[in-house]
């Protein structure tokens, strides 16, 4: 803070303020930044004429309408989960916006002349490639221009809108389908009619019926039989507009076998207001179908007075419904300022197998709780746990975990690795583990860590030239490197990054 | 020393060789099957023991056939 406010001075002396913001910025959240843009909402609060009016915007089908309002009929008598870990004041749900989307995008432009400036000015801000930026703007035969390097097709989510999908066409030539769940529902009522639900009932838990009822947007996949996806595919989710919830639904399925691999990434301005995500994604793996899921979670985390931030309580399930089917999911967990997630995978189908790598960094008050579940159904099925939680400032991490074997799952087998570090002496780590065994023949291992950064290591860095920071973050890439390999290569780099960033002004 | 000795020394080298470079090869695919099919929750003791096992028996096999 000393040499901040020996900036402020130079800035009277006459000293460049771009130069003064620039050296402020430094350390802070790097996607905090708004975009000023004509937004059109919904009223605020939510009721069934709220859901209805969604709907309507989506110009979805009377079918779809209907089971939107039995969610939000649900919802009214639910109540809220307490039993986490975690503590936030209470969220009023009527004040808030439940849709906001850019007006610009109220009729799909055709040309790039069209597209609202601001819309591509946030793209380019936001490191999405400079090429894709005309399809996410969705203008037509975008498509055909030439990609550099390994293609990444894009689903851009803004507040509530889906922008874009790039590489559609591509994507069809392989049989893929690959588009928003506002489209699917038009373009592919069949397969969304089929599997909505099938995996998260709109009954499961308080925020998935919420996000049932008031879903606007989201990515839909079908990959069908025998197909390799191409590419990589992506959804990038951005909250802009104030007061407003995101609620986004992913629908992934992959049919007999088929293989896919999709990364989701998120961010949001930096406000002083708390803001809502509730998103919910369904994945089904059909016989020997492989589908790897990774997450880089970078919504606001708060500032370090733990003012503001994203409450993300997100309900992420994989159903392996088919043997010999494959999932995995891989997730880096650094912002929001309340966590609330446990990826899960159901092992129905015999020899399927279900892998969790998670990194959860919380850091001043933020506060997680995350881990997974892993069910065991079906015969010879194996799942694989590791988890990494690293506390610092006051922040508290908690890994949760279900593993359950249930009778018919004979010879199925768990291994859990759960570790814990801890950088300061006012945070916390804590683990809880659930296992529960109902068969003889199969086995699940638990093994646990709880350690501090280790002086001598860091004392180690510090005589090659690092400063603290940096020894910090090499030593927490280190602790964190099980996880940061299973990412893909595309995005385990930035992953490292993130992970020493967010780190930034955790020790000193 | 005759052209059919100097043969017969570099076998015996190589043979020799053999029943020390197996084994040790049989161990080093034993941790590359663990690390590459981990989810198969093979003990990486017994991989290696057991790939080790295996290189030695191939030696002596070899042995015995050329020797």
């Amino acid at each position: 803070m000393a040499a901040l406010d020996q900036t402020q001075v130079q800035v009277k002396e006459g000293v460049d303020q771009e130069t003064v913001d620039a050296v402020r910025e430094v350390g802070t959240y790097k996607y905090g930044w708004e975009t000023d843009i004509e937004m059109e909402y919904a009223p605020k609060g939510v009721n069934p004429d709220i859901v209805r009016l969604i709907s309507s915007k989506n110009d979805e089908p009377e079918w779809m309408t209907e089971w939107r309002l039995a969610a939000f009929e649900r919802w009214t008598k639910m109540e809220e989960p307490k039993w986490a870990m975690v503590s936030y004041p209470e969220i009023d749900f009527q004040d808030q916006y439940y849709y906001a989307r850019p007006k610009s995008m109220e009729e799909k432009p055709k040309s790039l002349d069209e597209v609202d400036p601001k819309l591509l000015a946030t793209y380019e801000k936001l490191g999405i490639p400079l090429k894709e930026q005309m399809i996410l703007a969705g203008v037509e035969g975008a498509e055909d221009a030439p990609a550099e390097g390994r293609k990444v097709a894009v689903d851009a989510v803004f507040d509530s809108v889906s922008v874009g999908t790039t590489f559609q066409e591509e994507l069809k030539k392989a049989g893929v389908i690959f588009c928003s769940i506002s489209e699917a529902i038009k373009e592919h009522p069949e397969l969304v009619k089929k599997y909505l639900g099938t995996v998260v009932p709109a009954s499961d838990n308080f925020y998935a019926t919420l996000n049932s009822a008031v879903f606007s947007d989201g990515s839909f996949v079908y990959v069908p039989p025998g197909v390799r996806c191409p590419m990589e595919l992506s959804t990038y989710f951005r909250i802009n507009a104030e007061n407003t919830g995101q609620f986004e639904r992913t629908l992934i399925i992959a049919d007999k076998g088929s293989y896919v691999s999709y990364l989701e990434g998120c961010t949001a301005p930096q406000r002083d207001t708390a803001q809502l995500h509730a998103a919910v994604v369904e994945i089904i793996i059909e016989e020997d179908a492989e589908v790897k899921y990774a997450t880089v979670q970078n919504w606001f985390p708060g500032d370090e007075n733990g003012k503001g931030g994203i409450y993300n309580f997100v309900t992420k399930r994989a159903d392996c419904r088919g043997d010999r089917s494959k999932v995995m999911w891989t997730q880096v967990e650094t912002g929001s300022a309340v966590t609330w997630k446990y990826p899960s995978c159901i092992l129905r189908g015999d020899d399927s197998q279900g892998e969790f790598y998670s990194i959860a960094i919380a850091n001043n008050y933020q506060q997680a709780d995350t881990g997974t579940k892993m069910v065991h159904l079906g015969k010879n099925t194996k799942s694989r746990i590791v988890s990494k939680g690293i506390s610092a400032g006051k922040a508290q991490n908690t890994y949760r975990g279900l593993v359950s074997m249930h009778p018919k799952a004979k010879d199925s087998r768990n291994y859990t690795q759960c570790d814990s570090l801890l950088i300061g002496d006012n945070c916390g780590a804590h683990t809880v583990p659930y296992i529960e065994v109902r068969n003889n023949s199969s086995r699940v291992e638990h093994e646990a860590t709880t350690s501090k950064v280790d002086d001598d290591q860091l004392f180690y860095c510090r005589q090659r030239g690092m400063d603290e920071e940096e020894a910090v973050a090499l030593v927490v890439n280190g602790f964190c490197k099980d996880v940061l390999q299973a990412l893909p290569m595309e995005f385990a780099m930035e992953a490292q990054q993130l992970v020493a960033i967010s780190l930034e002004g955790s020790v000193g | 020393m005759t052209p059919k000795s100097r043969q017969r020394v570099r076998k015996d080298d190589v043979l020799t060789v053999l029943g020390y470079a197996l084994p040790v090869l049989g161990g080093l695919l034993g941790i590359a099957y663990v690390n590459t099919k981990y989810m198969d929750f093979i003990n990486p003791v017994w991989a290696v023991g057991a790939g080790a096992l295996l290189g030695w028996i191939i030696a002596r096999v070899i042995r015995k056939a050329l020797g």
